[in-house]
């Protein structure tokens, strides 16, 4: 099983992990992350509130930097980063 | 690009973290422990998971599971490798969804001395594992409203609160022939229609049915369940709705036959747990039950615990939902040496009912309390009340609930004595308080505690709890239960015995009503 990195343009991609509970959405984030050249950028779509919160400060633990976070449905959040 | 998650997949339908907000900890873990049974391997391959990643505290809950708190994020998928190899599995407690998905089935509670207790009508260990293992790793039970609760009890005690829970299945008799009555819509948080005993259903359930019951009563909740708004998606607003007649008809309609009829008789039920120590019924062996005052547990003592079972019983290990642990299959000659073992290392099997039977949830890592928080005042008022009315405690039997909120998780509802924490002042300042309960009970006689006084400091509800309960055995009238005793008196009345007529309240802090309990 996978989930594919959706490339949207070059050097941005998109990963959508809807239906992930906490710690699976940081876990798989930071696995996409790896994947990416420096300075690319991936925006991630999560509907897991705890994860929403936790996971912006984690990947600026990882030394990544968090360009947005904003929600945008009722449960659902776009996390866009930059590696 | 493809990110694969072979070692994800065969976890996310079992494993999870829940979210904390509390003591530094952004993460909890919750062993789910199948009839709190646990090898002394387990304990101690916990007691090794709770060093590795929890800062070597773990919580035994309400539910018989235990709790580690600190769990870093990033090495869930390590920490459920190691959870997976000593055979346990996690429910989906803590994601905090606001809406109506997500809910699962979680760990059904049972009698913690099933198979061993001399007055149990059937030993219901083999149904408790059928029914966890038939709801384990589904994914078609993971969405359901909200979560869903169950419990299973044959010792005729109270001792798994059956009276809380969306299902319960209590053992009965009826003409000769041993099943269950069962029970439904109980749960004492706020969510609506606010909180309920569980009213029973009017049925006998075969032993063999017991399964096919529950999966059935989940998927009329899946289905029927609201899904409207969360306030109402619990199982007890279906309950209501529907009332206990139609509820009864679609479940045998789907079953595809009627069941017994059965007037549940709550005298058959008797109050208290397991405590002490307990004959079994096997000849010549013995329970002990060791009080765990709040549930708190260390990865030493889980591992000296385990020693203790491995050196003098069969090793096993039972939780109870009162949040103490139990020894099993101790010889009679081996009795005592496992009571000096279980002193020496912090557990005395002595004293005064409420170190059994006093409960108290973790809200200071959910982060709906400030300190003093339930845990730390648990064992505060157990020691302050043993202090000050030395023996004649001794004369007493009752439970106290202490809950951090109104959810409560710690039951206080259906306490003798039940504690609801506030918290008074503005947002700056607020201090922690507590509202006053009393005369809760969830069986032989159920009922919902009356609110006595809000928001009042722990000085003043220890001194008025001890004033009350000197009162209670100076004027009860022969046997009578505290219970009664409370029923039999308003709130005037009682308010006055516990020395609380002048004193005066202040205001709360609004708070967030969202959220989502918790086990304790």
């Amino acid at each position: 099983m996978s989930v594919n990195i959706k490339k949207l343009d070059e050097g941005h991609y998109a990963l959508d992990i809807r239906g992930f509970v906490c710690p699976y959405p940081q876990v798989l984030t930071i696995r996409a992350i790896e994947k990416l050249k420096p300075n690319e950028i991936i925006e991630v779509i999560l509907d897991n509130p705890p994860s929403a919160e936790t996971i912006p400060s984690a990947i600026e633990k990882q030394g990544y930097k968090v360009l947005e976070v904003s929600k945008i449905d009722k449960v659902l959040w776009k996390i866009v980063i930059k590696k | 690009m493809e990110l694969f998650l072979d070692d994800i997949e065969k976890f996310r339908d079992r494993y999870s973290l829940g979210r904390d907000r509390g003591e530094g900890s952004t993460n909890f873990l919750r062993i789910k422990v199948l009839g709190g049974m646990l090898t002394p391997d387990q304990l101690k391959g916990i007691a090794r998971l709770s060093l590795k990643y929890g800062r070597g505290y773990a919580e035994i809950t309400t539910r018989q599971d235990i709790q580690l708190h600190w769990i870093d994020p990033d090495r869930g998928v390590e920490v459920f490798k190691d959870l997976e190899e000593l055979g346990f599995t996690t429910d989906k407690c803590g994601q905090g969804y606001p809406g109506t998905r997500y809910g699962d089935v979680r760990n059904m509670v049972s009698c913690p001395v099933a198979g061993l207790d001399r007055n149990e009508l059937i030993d219901i260990v083999p149904i408790v594992k059928k029914i966890n293992s038939f709801f384990l790793g589904k994914r078609e039970y993971q969405d359901l409203p909200r979560k869903f609760k169950m419990s299973i009890s044959c010792c005729g005690k109270n001792c798994v609160r059956f009276m809380v829970h969306d299902l319960s299945f209590v053992a009965v008799k009826s003409n000769d022939n041993v099943g269950f009555a069962a029970l439904v819509g109980g749960s004492l948080g706020p969510s609506l229609p606010g909180p309920a005993l569980a009213k029973p259903l009017n049925v006998f359930i075969k032993p063999e049915d017991v399964l096919s019951v529950a999966k059935t009563m989940v998927d009329i909740f899946n289905e029927h369940g609201n899904r409207e708004i969360k306030p109402k998606a619990r199982f007890k607003w279906l309950v209501d709705n529907w009332g206990i007649e139609r509820l009864r008809g679609e479940l045998e309609k789907r079953l595809g036959y009627a069941l017994e009829d059965y007037s549940f008789d709550y005298s058959l039920i008797h109050y208290g747990e397991h405590t002490g120590v307990q004959k079994q019924k096997q000849d010549g062996y013995y329970y002990i039950c060791a009080p765990v005052i709040a549930g708190i547990l260390s990865s030493e003592k889980m591992i000296d615990i385990a020693k203790i079972a491995e050196d003098h019983g069969s090793g096993k290990v039972r939780l109870t939902t009162s949040q103490n642990f139990i020894i099993i299959d101790v010889p009679e000659d081996k009795v005592n040496v496992v009571l000096e073992c279980l002193k020496n290392i912090g557990f005395p099997v002595e004293g005064s009912s409420i170190r059994w039977m006093t409960v108290a949830c973790p809200s200071n890592f959910c982060g709906k309390t400030r300190s003093p928080n339930p845990k730390e005042i648990a064992l505060e008022i157990v020691e302050h009340l043993e202090k000050n009315m030395g023996k004649a405690l001794m004369d007493l039997n009752l439970s106290i609930g202490i809950s951090g909120c109104s959810f409560s998780c710690a039951e206080f509802r259906v306490s003798d004595i039940g504690l609801e924490g506030t918290l008074v002042g503005n947002e700056n300042e607020a201090k922690q308080c507590y509202n006053i309960y009393l005369g809760g009970s969830s069986g032989p006689n159920p009922s919902l505690g009356k609110l006595i006084k809000r928001n009042l400091e722990v000085g003043i509800v220890k001194r008025a709890i001890e004033a009350l309960l000197l009162k209670y055995l100076d004027k009860r009238k022969g046997s009578e239960s505290f219970r009664d005793f409370c029923d039999r008196h308003n709130l005037e009345e009682l308010e006055s015995f516990m020395g609380l007529s002048e004193v005066y309240t202040k205001d709360v802090v609004e708070r967030n009503p969202s959220g989502t309990g918790q086990e304790c």
